[in-house]
């Protein structure tokens, strides 16, 4: 297992992107006791522009926050596939959502095309749950994080009421991720 | 109010979260501001906490008002703080140099943004080294604190609060836009780790007699809150023991000058903070503050694997500056290098002081982009 990881969730303002970026670094920081280092940048608008959280994952302390080489992208617009994959390390991994990433820029990089928000709706009859679908695939798809504090981590973010709701999402989500890898030589790693 | 906001161990914090909190963990009871990029989450937390532990949060018209705000609340006996950015901070030092003559205790937050004027709002830099120290006039002595984590953003903005209250004096922390929006883990420390110290109270009569500006040996007058009883004057006008104008007596003006400088001055052992990383042996001294000394560490550690004996020296209380620790470095180094993400200011600092005569060599950046380990690296190298 790498020691050093770095994620960026990648979309569009109100999809939860940087929600997701908060759970994950609960669960890896927190849950898991490592060094964790979030940061987050979106244009002035509250819905609908380019967005993204950075989570970088260590076994000691990070010294600059900034992610420079991605292990793992996930891209939910095409405009987040377009410009947020470019600098993904040598061996990373593109997660997008099929139904709204068209054309994936870069050619030979391992892609795992999971139909995020369609699953979202079928699931818990939302879209505003595809956040969680795509924590339960980044659960299984990076290696670095730990699936169950990863779901005790959604859990705790949202009152009880969407607990049920949330658990179908993410474990739809790392179903589908599973599905793929699967069908793959071994998991990430 | 209560100690503390929060009971768990470990959090994920902003720094400008951390910066709240280790607030609210001081005891801070006032928040005055006016909102600015990069610093504006720590006024948004204020107005959602203070009021749920008994505190008060006013949305001040500007900057002038906010830290007008601040010295009346702490008149009044508050803990009080404000939080801005570069363009803000020019605007309250008019009234911080009030703080630091009429001698109130509060803390100023200056999360640093690229400059100057409105600069870009949204990069980090490290350009207010010389304003938290020179920006407004006269002589007069400051304590500034400059973080590198999120964790040290909340530890040291409870201990200005801290030498605010011991030493009446206005107390700066120094962030950053890079530290103020990222998130690390931290311990958020017990109440008693952070050694809460307040204000010393006069407990003489409450009489004609009682003069609020009356220094004991340890040259800080007690302070009497607005309301106690205590009759008195304050201005910002130099003035003698009882508070009024002495500007036609020129040993008491050089009196209250000295006295204030004094009280820092002869404190400093205690008010010092600073970290040295591998400078055991160190040939080649790093000389950084806050987000600039965390990549100087990779970039140490990657020198010496190259077999150059590189150290870190890192101010943690910029002002007053810990000149004595950094001169013992540099008697035995052959080059300093200042690493900084201005054009030079920290490197002036040192410049200033015995023994580093001919060995200072710079690397800044001026463009709000983070400095990279690799650009000290690649100094060290040229340098070695």
């Amino acid at each position: 297992m790498k020691k050093h990881f770095e994620m960026r969730f990648g979309g569009t303002g109100g999809q939860g992107m940087m929600l997701m970026g908060d759970v994950t670094a609960e669960a890896a920081g927190i849950k898991e006791g490592k060094e964790i280092l979030l940061t987050k940048s979106y244009g002035p608008e509250s819905r609908g522009g380019a967005c993204r959280s950075e989570l970088i994952i260590d076994d000691e302390k990070i010294a600059y926050p900034v992610v420079s080489e991605p292990d793992v992208v996930l891209a939910m617009s095409q405009k987040a596939c377009d410009s947020y994959t470019g600098d993904l390390a040598a061996g990373g991994i593109i997660i997008i959502d099929s139904d709204l990433v068209k054309s994936v820029p870069q050619r030979g990089r391992s892609v795992f095309s999971i139909p995020i928000t369609r699953i979202a709706k079928e699931v818990t009859g939302k879209e505003i749950s595809a956040n969680v679908v795509a924590l339960g695939a980044v659960a299984v798809l990076a290696d670095v994080l730990d699936e169950e504090a990863m779901k005790e981590a959604v859990i705790e973010r949202f009152p009880a009421k969407f607990t049920e709701a949330n658990v179908q999402a993410f474990e739809a989500g790392a179903a589908a991720a599973e599905e793929l890898v699967s069908g793959q030589a071994k998991k990430y790693a | 109010m209560e100690k503390t906001a929060y009971a768990p161990e470990y959090r994920v914090l902003t720094g400008n979260e951390a910066v709240t909190l280790g607030a609210l963990a001081a005891g801070m009871n006032f928040f005055a501001g006016y909102p600015i990029t990069p610093a504006t989450e720590i006024a948004e937390l204020a107005s959602e906490l203070l009021p749920k532990y008994g505190g008060k949060y006013m949305q001040m018209e500007d900057e002038l008002a906010s830290m007008a705000a601040v010295i009346g609340a702490s008149f009044a006996g508050s803990k009080a703080m404000t939080a801005t950015s570069g363009p803000g901070c020019s605007l309250m030092q008019e009234n911080l140099s009030y703080g630091m003559l009429a001698e109130v205790p509060c803390v100023l937050i200056d999360v640093m943004r690229q400059g100057p004027c409105q600069g870009v709002a949204t990069m980090p830099a490290q350009g207010d080294i010389m304003q938290s120290r020179w920006g407004t006039h006269g002589d007069h002595p400051i304590i500034v604190t400059a973080p590198s984590s999120v964790e040290e953003l909340y530890r040291e903005t409870a201990r200005a609060f801290n030498m605010a209250e011991k030493y009446r004096t206005p107390v700066m922390v120094l962030s950053d836009a890079a530290m103020a929006h990222m998130s690390e883990k931290i311990r958020i420390p017990a109440a008693e780790e952070l050694c809460i110290t307040n204000r010393k109270k006069p407990d003489v009569p409450k009489d004609r007699n009682y003069k609020p500006y009356e220094a004991d040996e340890t040259d800080i007058p007690p302070m009497a809150s607005f309301g106690d009883g205590y009759r008195w004057f304050v201005s910002g006008i130099i003035h003698d023991e009882t508070g009024f104008p002495a500007t036609a007596d020129y040993e008491k003006i050089a009196e209250k000058l000295t006295r204030i400088e004094r009280k820092i001055d002869w404190n400093i052992k205690e008010i010092e903070s600073y970290e040295e990383y591998r400078t055991d042996d160190a040939e080649i001294i790093i000389v950084a503050i806050g987000i600039v000394s965390r990549v100087a560490k990779g970039a140490i550690d990657k020198a010496r694997k190259e077999g150059v004996k590189a150290g870190l020296f890192r101010p943690i209380t910029l002002w007053p500056f810990p000149d004595e620790a950094l001169q013992k470095q540099a008697a035995k180094a052959k080059k300093i290098i200042t690493a900084e993400m201005n054009d030079g200011q920290l490197s002036r600092i040192v410049k200033e002081l015995d023994g580093t005569d001919g060995k200072i060599e710079k690397v800044t950046r001026n463009d709000g982009a983070l400095m990279t380990a690799d650009m000290i690296y690649d100094r060290i190298m040229e340098v070695k």
